[in-house]
């Protein structure tokens, strides 16, 4: 599948799975290019421009093995923006299914 | 490719895009190196995972466009007058965390003396102890309240210097406050509030024991001679 075309669409799962806690940003990697084929870089500018849209906030957390580890966490703004998008992608989504599936009344 | 050379691909790509923060994002990414080595992966598996480092310095380029040239102009205007806003505001934090220190001291003796009955050159009032072992109750909370509040100082001051000595090109936020700072605040409120009731109810028991409104009277302080 198109490459740009799952952009959008993963910035939205982005954005679903840090409303249940922050995450650092390997976490993130990882949970997308479980459900999803990506490769495995992509994740990091969808952070960095959601951040720069000021959706996430991240913070340092030392980590008592290994690095600091940086955490991405939805900020209210974020949150709010998500809510309304993912009602809008789900209604755009149900559309294009009774389209593609070619059973709409006409 | 191994991790060098991904790396060395995707750093010059994003110097040659002069995209802000380049340390950031290699950092992200030599931590998901790190994480899959961990994992036992090899170099070349994790590198081709995560695809082309060409493309992915072109999608930092497209993503962040407008706020690059946002940045651009803060950058002019925004870390001189801030910076020196901020060094400004060391100094007055550096006052501040005297007052609160002294502040600190003073009010856990004040507290220390009356539990102690401990009348140093009649500085005290004259009081029954159950008032006395109240109202230091209130000056001790009030002491660590002061105590809390100078560490919170120190922490603000460790932040502030800690952005005056960083690079400008990679702290344009202030720092975010940290859980530390949090939990510190959430103290200053609880002892706030101890102090707040330790000290009505001095003045309430103050005023059952001596049978008057205005207490003080009854107990000859500021030279009213009851």
């Amino acid at each position: 599948m198109n490459i740009q075309y799952k952009k959008g669409v993963l910035e939205l799962c982005v954005l679903s799975l840090l409303k249940k806690r922050d995450f650092y940003g390997y976490e993130i990697s990882e949970y997308l290019s479980k459900h999803i084929n990506i490769a495995d870089g992509t994740v990091y500018p969808i952070l960095r421009k959601l951040k720069s849209e000021g959706m996430l906030a991240t913070y340092i957390q030392e980590e008592s093995s290994g690095p600091p580890r940086k955490y991405y966490s939805l900020t209210n703004f974020g949150r709010q923006s998500f809510e309304k998008e993912r009602a809008a992608y789900l209604e755009f989504a149900r559309t294009i299914e009774a389209l593609l599936e070619g059973n709409e009344n006409d | 490719m191994t991790e060098c050379e991904f790396m060395a691909i995707l750093s010059a790509e994003l110097n040659k895009l002069k995209i802000a923060d380049a340390a950031d994002i290699l950092s992200e990414y030599k931590q998901h190196f790190a994480f899959k080595l961990a994992d036992g992966l090899s170099e070349e598996e994790i590198a081709q995972k995560l695809g082309d480092p060409l493309a992915l310095a072109a999608q930092f380029g497209a993503g962040a466009e407008s706020v690059q040239s946002e940045k651009g102009w803060s950058k002019l205007k925004a870390p001189v007058g801030f910076k020196i806003f901020a060094a400004l505001s060391l100094v007055v934090l550096a006052a501040v965390c005297i007052v609160f220190c002294a502040a600190a001291l003073a009010f856990l003796s004040i507290s220390i003396c009356l539990f102690g009955q401990l009348n140093i050159a009649g500085l005290l009032p004259p009081m029954p102890f159950y008032s006395a072992v109240l109202f230091a109750a209130a000056s001790l909370a009030l002491s660590a309240l002061s105590g809390t509040a100078l560490v919170y100082c120190f922490a603000l001051m460790r932040g502030l210097l800690r952005y005056l000595t960083s690079s400008s090109k990679a702290s344009d936020e202030p720092a975010p406050f940290s859980k530390t700072q949090l939990k510190l605040r959430a103290v200053m409120r609880s002892l706030l509030i101890i102090f707040a009731a330790f000290l009505f109810l001095g003045i309430f028991v103050s005023i059952l024991g001596s049978g008057e409104p205005e207490f003080w009277h009854a107990w000859g302080w500021f030279g009213y001679g009851g």
